[in-house]
């Protein structure tokens, strides 16, 4: 991004940092975020919990890319994580966590 | 006139005079024709033949309004008497005045046509029309016709170039045209035309075939205009012709296009190449060859031979590759085009060979990678210019296509909201620190970005803003861990100890290292021990110094640039081309990688629906569909469906019939 056609201008005042050998002037700062879990893969569609679950992947595909509410992550009282998707349709079918069993409440959703 | 008609009514209106009648005309026309036929060959017998005719028709005309039935007895009488006689030697006098047209003479036409419209008129009334025209003419002037122009046609080709030729042919055969209109009956026109053409064109192909391509080298355009004219007169001949100019095209464009004939390529250089050639030749089309469908179809055949043409002993195309860096060179924004003004055409371009590409996955791979390159160094000449250039893409392959893509865009756009908010949260919060930043958080699935080097403690300037910042980030978002990724951020460090003012856009590691001669004169080697080839380039570029005792290195104070204003960037590593090389060959492995992959989802589904199948369909059912993506060598579905065997996905059919079968 250097423009290079810039004059060398004499040391100003304006910085506070000027008795110092060098001073930072922008910084651009890069970071990733992942979900907060202990597994990577949702138990019960067996997709990443970073990606989004299987079906809203399909529904991506087909669906001409109307998006829709994003495909989060759902942390039980158990600290087991799914999709919050394939969870939803989890418990219509049996209240208990997949993985321990335990009676399903929700703890968190990912945001 | 009125009398013939009242005799002939008094004779009809008893019939025992009828007959009578009739044997008494026959008589005289008889004794008449007996006359004709000695004057007729006093002179000229075309001539005279064709003046006798003129009166005895008219005569025959005057009789038909008077006895409508007795007209047959005229012709019949004059074809027995008159054209039965001379027949050889009027069609031998008609050929022979045809020949002498074609030869330049002038001939009246009217005695010849007379001539040959009497053969049409005195055509038996019971046998089929023309019958007569067509076996005492039309036959013999057919097998003349094809004898006179395969005799011109080959003295020709031999004695002259071939434009020369081409250019008499034309000529010949539209005068044969105006020719078939003055002497003869019209229902041969298409047949005489046929003849002549066959001599001129259709003997000559193989000429056709070859020159085609001298013109194409040449650049003659309007021999190829004349070429096609002649062409198009015999149908089944554009394709053949056309055809090798599908190959002269794709020869020529494999020797001159080719990446690896001319390395190093640039990918502008390339996509300008590539581009003009098939506009150049689509103008062509337009110009010389009408836009006839077959030849725009061999330029388009031609151009996508070019571009998917494979080299190197990985057997994929270079133009995928080449394809996106050429997006990256308009899309970026630099120093050398700050505005970029045409950049609708270059997606233009870029858009229709995009079309053409085989292997567009390849593609993809390179164009998220620099696609997140200028994303996260915020060197995209404009948000809205990249919106584009994904709709285009999607267009072409898809909404799944380009997903991973648009996520990438909209990250930016979050993070741009996410940015503005965490300065009012310092602000809110009265944290004083460094504040010129824009932080960009990237969601994991759908950047192509690699594993992560440790992060080395961070300068204190810059530890309290990310404390805060990850306090701030977790209070937006509940349920995720930040991770920062050193290697990707950049930074811009004015250096305050020369008499220039400088300002050096460095690495991340980079300034960690700079930043520690805030407090000290010499740093040792130790310090920066994560960081050899880091504190490398600082060396190289003279930033830094070693100094008298070993392991340990100063500022040089003396640094200067000769040329070039006071802000710089730093080259991130040494060897920085020979990086771009092996990114290069990491991008294309991940590639194959991920076609195997798609290859085994797509043969799983086929099986999954079909249950059973034939080897030789399933191959074609998957090339098909993967075709939106790459086009998959054979070898590479086998071994697809190998593994899968192996992994009990699928078995061979039992009864032998070259079939797979799905295991549930």
């Amino acid at each position: 991004m250097a423009t290079g056609n810039e004059k060398p201008q004499p040391l100003d005042d304006s910085t506070k940092n000027d008795t110092k050998m060098f001073s930072l002037k922008k910084w651009n700062a890069v970071g990733m975020w992942k979900w907060d879990v202990e597994c990577d893969t949702c138990a019960i569609c067996r997709n990443q919990v970073t990606d989004c679950c299987l079906k809203c992947q399909a529904e991506k595909v087909y669906n001409q890319g109307e998006k829709k509410e994003e495909c989060v992550v759902v942390w039980g009282e158990c600290n087991h994580t799914f999709h919050h998707c394939c969870m939803s349709l989890w418990v219509k079918q049996s209240p208990k966590c997949p993985l321990c069993q335990q009676q399903w409440s929700i703890q968190r959703i990912g945001k | 006139m009125e009398m013939c008609e009242d005799v002939y009514r008094a004779c009809v209106s008893c019939p025992s005079h009828s007959a009578e009648l009739y044997s008494c005309v026959q008589q005289y026309l008889i004794t008449h024709l007996y006359d004709i036929s000695e004057e007729i060959v006093k002179g000229n017998l075309l001539k005279s033949y064709y003046q006798k005719w003129k009166v005895y028709q008219r005569g025959a005309y005057c009789l038909d309004h008077a006895f409508y039935y007795f007209n047959m007895l005229c012709l019949e009488k004059w074809r027995i008497h008159i054209f039965d006689l001379y027949k050889a030697q009027l069609v031998c006098l008609i050929l022979a005045e045809i020949e002498s047209d074609r030869n330049g003479n002038f001939v009246d036409p009217s005695p010849v046509k007379g001539a040959i419209d009497s053969f049409v008129y005195l055509n038996p009334p019971l046998s089929a029309p023309l019958l007569l025209y067509q076996q005492a003419f039309e036959a013999p002037f057919l097998e003349v016709t094809s004898q006179y122009y395969s005799k011109e046609a080959a003295l020709f080709a031999s004695e002259r170039d071939f434009t020369a030729y081409m250019i008499k042919a034309l000529k010949r055969i539209e005068e044969e045209e105006a020719r078939v209109r003055k002497f003869v009956d019209l229902s041969s026109y298409s047949k005489v035309l046929e003849e002549c053409e066959r001599q001129w064109i259709t003997n000559q192909l193989a000429s056709f075939e070859v020159e085609i391509k001298n013109y194409l080298r040449k650049g003659d355009d309007e021999a190829l205009s004349v070429l096609y004219s002649l062409i198009k007169r015999v149908p089944p001949l554009v394709e053949p012709v056309s055809s090798r100019m599908l190959n002269y095209l794709s020869e020529e464009g494999l020797v001159r296009g080719s990446p690896g004939h001319s390395d190093p390529v640039t990918p502008v250089d390339y996509v300008d190449f590539l581009f003009s050639m098939r506009s150049n030749y689509l103008a062509l089309c337009r110009t010389a060859f009408e836009n006839n469908a077959y030849f725009i179809a061999a330029v388009d055949k031609a151009f996508r031979v070019v571009i998917n043409a494979t080299n190197g002993e990985r057997h994929l195309s270079k133009s995928p590759e080449l394809l996106a860096f050429y997006c990256d060179a308009f899309l970026k924004k630099s120093s050398r085009n700050p505005v970029n003004y045409d950049i609708d055409e270059k997606l233009n371009k870029m858009v229709t060979l995009f079309e053409y590409l085989d292997e567009k996955d390849v593609f993809l791979k390179f164009y998220s990678r620099l696609l997140a390159k200028r994303l996260i160094n915020s060197t995209s000449s404009s948000l809205e210019a990249e919106t584009q250039m994904i709709s285009s893409l999607k267009q072409t392959c898809g909404n799944d296509y380009t997903a991973k893509l648009e996520s990438m865009l909209t990250d930016i756009g979050t993070s741009e909201k996410l940015s503005v908010a965490f300065r009012k949260y310092l602000c809110d919060h009265r944290e004083n620190t460094f504040d010129n930043f824009r932080i960009v958080v990237l969601g994991r699935a759908s950047w192509p970005i690699a594993a992560q080097q440790p992060f080395p403690q961070p300068p204190s300037v810059l530890k309290q803003v990310l404390l805060a910042f990850e306090k701030f980030y977790v209070s937006q978002h509940s349920g995720r861990k930040l991770q920062w990724l050193p290697y990707l951020s950049k930074c811009e460090l004015r250096m305050n100890y020369l008499p220039r003012r400088y300002e050096v856009q460095c690495s991340f590691y980079q300034m960690s290292i700079l930043l520690l001669f805030n407090y000290k004169d010499t740093v040792s080697i130790e310090e920066g021990a994560l960081l050899d080839n880091t504190l490398a380039t600082l060396i190289n570029a003279k930033i830094l110094a070693w100094s008298g005792t070993p392991a340990q290195v100063v500022l040089n104070k003396r640094f200067s640039r000769a040329r070039g204003g006071g802000k710089f960037k730093l080259p991130a590593s040494i060897g920085e081309t020979e990086n771009q090389k092996d990114a290069s060959k990491a991008t294309i492995d991940a590639v194959i990688t991920d076609r195997q992959i798609s290859l085994q989802a797509t043969i799983m589904r086929i099986m999954k629906t079909r249950r059973k199948i034939a080897h030789r369909q399933l191959l074609s059912e998957v090339a098909s569909q993967t075709s939106l993506r790459f086009k998959p060598a054979i070898a590479m579905i086998k071994k697809c469906i190998e593994s899968l065997i192996d992994q009990q996905y699928l078995a061979r059919a039992a009864d032998f019939t070259d079939c797979y079968e799905y295991i549930s």
